[in-house]
């Protein structure tokens, strides 16, 4: 069960996008959404069997999002598993280019093995994820916002041959 | 395939990670770079290229994440208006390439994305940085550490044709304080 945690925990660090930056809106702006991710959220994460993840696996955390650096980022910080797995993640809006951009860090050690970027689709209430890391893996993914207090998100991430390295689905509900 | 191979060694060290942690802790800071830098420093920032200034700053630095990386935080008034400037580092080692990469999160309208990467060079005594960024150019620097306990370092960055657009060096003094080194992210 250790290992089996430690592996999805240090997978979870690789998709620079995942878990934290799920959440709100009826925004009508990028810095409108970023301000509705400010507080405290519960989040599930949902991993698929695949190449990296040897069975469908489930875990739960919170997480708490604050306007840091004269609000120019988002710091979420993430605890799952009671604790054992710790998660810092910084978020920016870059309007010159219109995408967020997304950095992680855990308390494994691992850290962002290339660029996560988030596009956000007003009309459609989501923001389309793409990611590019070292060796040549791609991630392709949504976040789709329900309503303010809730969303969901899938992210897939494939090697260059194709191959499925992780299939992820995660929720996020806003305490209050 | 290769890709494969890096993902399957990283998962292996993060599996290592909880297996072997006094192990761990040796690889986390073999050069025992990261833990001279906790504490607290008072900073001078001599910028050369574009246009030659001089600032002050002070920074905070300690360990987080589970000691796994170091988070630092600074303020300088690098526009000279007593309006100090936020900056945010993160550091860590990565025993897999042996090397260091440290990320700069500014409370400014740019940032970069991707980290700077640094080698121990032991001969020399002093850590080689390197960064690409892109169409953006390149950036080169050191940090080395004086007999004294002071911490020196240097950056520069080109563009793609190799001309040099910014030019920086600093040094940094470490402050006697009462400040726990303990994980800031607990």
């Amino acid at each position: 069960m250790t290992s089996k945690l430690s592996s999805v925990a240090f997978l979870l660090l690789l998709f620079s996008a995942c878990d934290g930056e799920i959440q709100s809106v009826a925004a009508e702006t990028p810095q409108d959404l970023m301000n509705g991710w400010v507080g405290t959220w519960q989040v599930e994460l949902e991993l698929k069997k695949s190449f990296l993840v040897p069975e469908d696996t489930t875990i739960r955390g919170t997480e708490t999002v604050r306007w840091i650096l004269n609000k120019q980022f988002l710091q979420s910080q993430q605890s799952y598993a009671d604790g054992n797995f710790k998660k810092l993640s910084l978020i920016r809006y870059d309007p010159n280019e219109g995408i967020f951009l997304f950095w992680d860090f855990d308390s494994n050690g691992s850290f962002p093995m290339g660029i996560t970027r988030g596009k956000w689709d007003q009309a459609k209430k989501e923001i389309v994820i793409s990611g590019a890391y070292i060796g040549g893996a791609t991630a392709q993914g949504v976040i789709q916002f329900n309503n303010d207090d809730s969303a969901e998100m899938h992210l897939r991430l494939t090697a260059t041959d194709g191959t499925v390295l992780l299939d992820l689905k995660a929720r996020s509900e806003q305490l209050r | 395939m290769r890709s494969h191979l890096f993902l399957f060694a990283a998962i292996f060290f993060s599996l290592l990670n909880l297996a072997f942690p006094a192990y761990v802790m040796a690889e986390k800071d073999p050069h025992g770079i990261l833990a001279k830098r906790v504490g607290s420093w008072k900073a001078t920032v001599n910028v050369k290229v574009p246009k030659a200034m001089t600032f002050e700053g002070e920074e905070k630095i300690g360990w987080a994440l589970k000691h796994n990386y170091l988070m630092g935080k600074g303020f300088y008034d690098d526009k000279l208006d007593g309006k100090k400037t936020e900056v945010i580092n993160l550091m860590t080692y990565n025993p897999l390439d042996k090397q260091y990469y440290i990320w700069e999160f500014k409370a400014a309208e740019q940032v970069q994305p991707v980290p700077t990467v640094g080698t121990w060079d032991a001969d020399k005594q002093e850590m080689i940085l390197s960064a690409d960024y892109g169409k953006s150019g390149t950036g080169t620097g050191t940090w080395k550490f004086g007999e004294d306990g002071s911490f020196v370092w240097t950056y520069e960055m080109k563009d793609e044709k190799g001309n040099v657009f910014f030019s920086v060096d600093g040094k940094q003094v470490k402050m006697e304080t009462n400040d726990s080194p303990n994980d800031k992210t607990k």
